[in-house]
């Protein structure tokens, strides 16, 4: 078993989930990677991914664990047969499953003006609006936010539960724009995911 | 970039950077731009596409790039901001390229032509566009009768592109910057036979009618050797799905069996296949360069691939062994074999019949027998099927109510025949689609009648509650939309304005039924005097057709006489079974072609 760490910047951020798991399988395929298949009635790749990011969420630390041996310059391979904005950056032979691994994840969020107000996040039993199935919906979120570093006036970090456990950092984001009646467009970049408060990259090392 | 992603429901369609784009020169002599005005997830499905979007960008001095109609939210997102539509490629206005060039892949699209124009700035009307605009070109298997959209386009290509493109795009080059718009068109018009200028074919109307075709018979172009001609050995491959997501390859082009409904029957004669090595070779090509584990052999009949089992033979030991799915779409009726599929997932079987009894068949020349229908569908039962869709139409000439009574009782035939044949646990899905006919141009039914309103809503109505009682799933179509691409593909010149006022009323994705809207259409040709009946209506044999001034290789008296066979109830046999001169022999490709050529014993 392996575990690859990945990158997914525009304009490959701009496909969904799903999309992108066919995306990457069909990189495997081109790479001509020896992955195992599952032995059922409809044979698939055995790929196993880290928790779904949202359409328009970059990130810099996607992890995949995929079921093969070690192969002579496999990341370059994969590289090379990417399209635009996946790029395939570490490699541990481990056995790991991110997706049940993964408690929390940190996020870059640039919007002009926006840090002033981040902190608004941390009051007691903070809650965020945001529709969900066509329904407005609030949550108080408090609880799954454990981290905030402002960087500048238009940057801060902030660190989320994520896995099964989960609160998505656009959601976050366009309700504080909300409520502070800003208007500003907003980048978020995935940068760290942590298991147990431990970076993800220094437990698959170890 | 985050605020886009949030408001744009699928923002990837409109980013370009998929797998596979070649390097795109914005300095070449020739900038071409490929549109498909229909949804991305559509346009990026289609073959011609895909075959000159490579071509053009293989030629030293040309780029082409792509470009599809954007969703309405997309197109919202354009004017707010003041952005023309752009190619995906490097974001280019498509006011600034050579060549706009449109595949008209399906009469439908017409009101997203006008929609990418007007998104692009790019006068709608040829008349109005001058130095600064690109050539409005258009081409695909519409391009046969583009009549309606004379006067928005500078030109059209008829037939397969392959070969006469390149040649037109380097006389381009040469002649950038010592011709203007006008003498290039001329010369294009003067020079190649397939290209039909609508500006300056001197066709004559009077009172909605079509009284002289112009003097030019535009024949269309046909590639002699499928193995010789451009075949790009890759696809784009997106980071969304697609309508068709698999890799294609085309097994032949044209089709033997010249059944009488059929437009692509003819218009894309003769049949040209591959060679067996040839199309294992692509075969393993593309799949090796797009990553796709589905394969699709594409053609309009594939069972009637002369080297069918010789190519399954190599294919499904490589598909196995590269965990591929296979796909054989369009197989025919009597071609079937269970064994083709077996090894694969067991997913639906497709039958088109389409006609209820044998009387019918026979009319349409749909050769095969109800024996053979209910044998294949056995044979498929017994390899584990346990879903299967069949296709009917409605409305073919000389169709009775006996014809009607003759689909429900094949389809009850066919469900009594899974309880006796199953091997599958499953119960069986059967689900019947019932299209309404629609005559379209160049075939030997062009002078028919559409059905009209009355008679095919009160048959679907009738069919509808049969099969509701037998609890089998049955579709039709909306009869308003068959009514609409039998004007679009029967009409000439005299509904150009009535399709622009239409788009300008709302009417766009027509294609999409949700969003068709026959009202608009209707006020349109009630504004601007079209009598729909004189275009869907019964013609005379010696009528001029607005489609007369091209030549498709098939003539006119081949159509007639098949029209009169089909009167007489007598079937025709396929080309490679008997040349019944319908006319392109005499363009010589007809037995030179591997399959075409008479099969012994047969």
């Amino acid at each position: 078993m392996l575990v690859i760490k990945y990158t997914k910047a525009y304009p490959a951020s701009y496909a969904g989930h799903t999309d992108t798991l066919r995306t990457i399988g069909r990189i495997f395929r081109r790479a001509g990677a020896n992955v195992e298949y599952s032995k059922g009635f409809n044979p698939h790749m055995e790929l196993y991914f880290s928790p779904a990011l949202p359409v328009g969420v970059q990130s810099t630390a996607e992890y995949l664990a995929v079921k093969m041996e070690m192969e002579d310059n496999l990341l370059d391979r994969l590289n090379q047969f990417s399209p635009n904005g996946l790029t395939f950056t570490h490699l541990w032979q481990k056995q790991a499953n991110v997706s049940a691994l993964v408690t929390s994840a940190t996020y870059r969020v640039s919007c002009k003006g926006l840090s002033q107000y981040a902190s608004q996040m941390l009051v007691d039993n903070y809650a965020i609006n945001y529709e969900e199935k066509g329904q407005q919906v609030t949550k108080v979120v408090r609880d799954k936010i454990y981290d905030l570093q402002v960087v500048d006036a238009d940057t801060f970090l902030v660190t989320l539960a994520c896995g099964n456990v989960n609160l998505r950092c656009d959601r976050l984001v366009n309700h504080l724009l909300a409520v502070n009646n800003l208007n500003a467009d907003y980048s978020i970049v995935k940068i760290q995911m942590q298991t147990n408060g431990t970076d993800m990259d220094a437990f698959l090392q170890s | 970039m985050t605020k886009f992603t949030d408001s744009i429901k699928k923002p990837y369609v409109y980013t370009g950077g998929e797998y596979g784009v070649p390097t795109i020169n914005t300095n070449a002599d020739v900038r071409f731009c490929m549109c498909v005005s229909d949804s991305y997830e559509v346009g990026m499905s289609n073959l011609g596409v895909r075959i000159l979007y490579y071509m053009f960008n293989s030629m030293q001095g040309v780029s082409c790039e792509r470009c599809f109609a954007p969703w309405q939210d997309y197109a919202n997102h354009l004017k707010s901001t003041n952005a023309p539509l752009c190619s995906l490629e490097t974001g280019t206005p498509l006011v600034n390229f050579d060549f706009v060039g449109f595949s008209m892949q399906f009469e439908m699209c017409y009101s997203n032509f006008f929609y990418m124009l007007e998104l692009a700035n790019i006068p709608v009307q040829t008349a109005q566009r001058t130095s600064d605009h690109p050539f409005v070109v258009a081409g695909g298997p519409c391009a046969v009768n583009l009549e309606p959209l004379y006067k928005y386009l500078d030109f059209v290509f008829v037939g397969e592109g392959e070969t006469v493109w390149t040649d037109i795009v380097n006389d381009y080059k040469r002649m950038k910057g010592n011709v203007d718009r006008q003498q290039f068109l001329q010369y294009l018009h003067q020079t190649y036979d397939c290209i039909y200028v609508p500006s300056l074919q001197g066709v004559e109307y009077q009172d909605g009618k079509v009284v002289s075709v112009g003097s030019k018979i535009v024949k269309r172009n046909v590639v002699a050797d499928l193995n010789q001609a451009f075949t790009p050995n890759t696809q784009l491959v997106s980071n969304v799905e697609l309508v068709h997501d698999r890799a294609v390859l085309e097994l032949f082009r044209g089709c033997a069996n010249g059944c009488r409904f059929c437009q692509a029957g003819f218009i894309y004669r003769p049949v040209r296949e591959r060679t067996v090595d040839n199309a294992f070779s692509l075969c393993t090509q593309l799949l090796q360069n797009t990553g796709y584990d589905e394969l699709s052999l594409n053609s309009l009949s594939t069972g009637d691939y002369s080297g069918l089992s010789q190519l399954l033979d190599k294919l499904l030991p490589y598909a196995k062994a590269n965990n591929v799915q296979l796909n054989l779409p369009s197989l025919r009726v009597d071609t079937f074999k269970g064994d083709y599929a077996s090894g694969n997932r067991k997913s639906s079987l497709t039958f088109a019949p389409e006609a209820g009894t044998q009387r019918l068949r026979d009319v349409i020349n749909k050769n095969v027998t109800e024996e053979e229908i209910l044998s294949a569908a056995a044979s498929a039962f017994m390899q584990g099927y346990s879903s299967v869709k069949l296709y009917f139409m409605m409305g073919l000439p000389t169709e009775t109510q006996e014809d009607i009574d003759g689909i429900y009782d094949l389809v009850v035939k066919i469900k009594s025949l899974y309880k006796k044949h199953k091997t599958s646990a499953k119960a069986l899905r059967i689900s019947v689609s019932c299209s309404t006919f629609i005559p379209k141009p160049f075939t030997p039914f062009q002078w028919e009648a559409f059905a009209s309103r009355d008679y095919v809503t009160r048959n679907q109505r009738y069919l509808a509650e049969k099969f509701r009682q037998k609890g089998i799933a049955f579709s039709y179509n909306d009869y308003d939309v068959s009514l609409m691409e039998a004007i679009l593909a029967r009409g000439g010149r005299q509904i150009a304005d009535a399709l622009y006022l239409a788009y300008q009323k709302g009417s766009l994705f027509d294609a999409w039924s949700e969003h068709f809207c026959w009202e608009n259409y209707r006020q349109a040709f009630e504004e601007t005097g079209v009598d729909i009946n004189a275009i869907v209506g019964k013609k005379g044999t010696s009528e001029l057709l607005p489609w007369d001034y091209v030549d498709v290789g098939v003539q006119k008296l081949h159509f007639l006489c098949e029209r009169n066979r089909a009167y007489a109830l007598q079937t025709t046999p396929t080309c490679n079974q008997l040349c019944r001169a319908c006319g392109l022999h005499k363009w010589g490709f007809c037995q030179t072609s591997h399959g075409n050529v008479s099969k012994e014993g047969k």
